[in-house]
């Protein structure tokens, strides 16, 4: 009886390190990991939460990514508000091979509108889900229609086994 | 029974000593173009990104881009790789891209050179450069923040930047 107890112990001990890595982690992407695509951005404001005026010449954001490696991408989240306005824009999480070059769309959302307040907004439709950081790097881009009077984006977050 | 006891031993003893095994093998970080800024807000040295690349803009005189980099505690650089377009000047005019990875005291402010990237001209493609002689190759966070500094000479969609990527063993 004791033996098996013993058993048991040892087994749990075992079995317990590989359940505790299957826990779901986050990284959250803040408004000020975004920057514009071009350094001559006057029109560009980040206060928690990014802002591009409508007389922009171009409404690209982009952030790095890093997760860690052989994570398994479970979900993304966007925190944003189009602040009423008809308002349509893309986030995509991308990842580009060191080698090739190749850019793949891991993820691609197009979030509905919103009153004025933030919301939140995600997607489990994803593909190459396990980060391989020794052939890729990965960056989410937020394209924005221009003139529109455009949304705020508050953040990112992904959630990863 | 007894020797049931010592496999199940011998067992969870192997199981113990494979995950820093596994830790001590080589891991990489790779610093996309999208994660640098400039250097200072020059009016003379504009960029601007296409299709994940960096390359300075036609109304300047090239540019000067930084970036953090993250690296665990006690990590071991063994590799600095930059990704980087450099074709053969088609005009004649001067130009060049220029790597370095720093680290900063934190206390004395003093910034020591840790890995060096020079691209030259080549075919129109992708091209990489590594850097295997690194110094001071163990990340001290208590101490030092770490970054990268690219400059890009020339105006113009010519010379592009893909990102940088470290290799590293885990400690």
């Amino acid at each position: 009886m004791f033996k098996n107890r013993l058993l048991i112990s040892f087994l749990l001990l075992i079995a317990v390190p590989f359940m505790s890595s299957a826990q779901t982690n986050s990284l959250v992407i803040p408004a000020y990991a975004f920057y514009p695509m071009s350094d001559d951005a006057e029109w560009f404001a980040n206060l928690g939460e990014i802002r591009i005026e409508g007389t922009s010449p171009d409404g690209k954001l982009r952030a790095s990514v890093f997760l860690p490696e052989g994570a398994i991408i479970k979900k993304v989240i966007l925190r944003y508000t189009t602040r009423g306005g008809d308002i349509t824009f893309t986030m995509t999480l991308y990842r580009r091979n060191m080698y090739t070059d190749v850019e793949q769309v891991v993820t691609n959302m197009t979030p509905p509108q919103t009153g004025a307040d933030f919301q939140n907004f995600a997607t489990y439709s994803i593909a190459y889900r396990t980060v391989n950081n020794s052939g890729y790097c990965y960056y989410i881009v937020i394209d924005m229609p221009l003139g529109l009077g455009l949304p705020w984006i508050a953040g990112v977050k992904i959630l990863y086994e | 029974m007894i020797k049931k006891f010592c496999f199940i031993l011998a067992f969870i003893s192997l199981l113990m000593l494979v995950p820093p095994l596994i830790q001590a093998q080589s891991k990489s970080l790779y610093i996309p173009a999208y994660a640098f800024m400039s250097r200072e807000d020059d009016p003379d040295r504009p960029w601007e990104f296409k299709s994940g690349y960096l390359y300075p803009k036609d109304t300047g005189y090239g540019c000067v881009v930084v970036a953090p980099v993250h690296l665990p505690d006690g990590a071991n650089i063994t590799k600095v790789v930059m990704r980087y377009w450099f074709p053969e000047p088609p005009d004649g005019v001067s130009r060049g891209i220029n790597g370095e990875m720093f680290r900063r005291n934190m206390y004395t402010d003093e910034q020591e050179y840790i890995a060096h990237l020079y691209g030259t001209p080549g075919g129109a493609s992708w091209q990489t450069i590594e850097d295997t002689r690194i110094h001071r190759p163990i990340i001290n966070n208590s101490g030092y923040s770490y970054y990268l500094h690219i400059s890009i000479s020339g105006q113009g969609d010519v010379i592009r930047l893909a990102g940088v990527k470290i290799l590293y063993i885990e400690k």
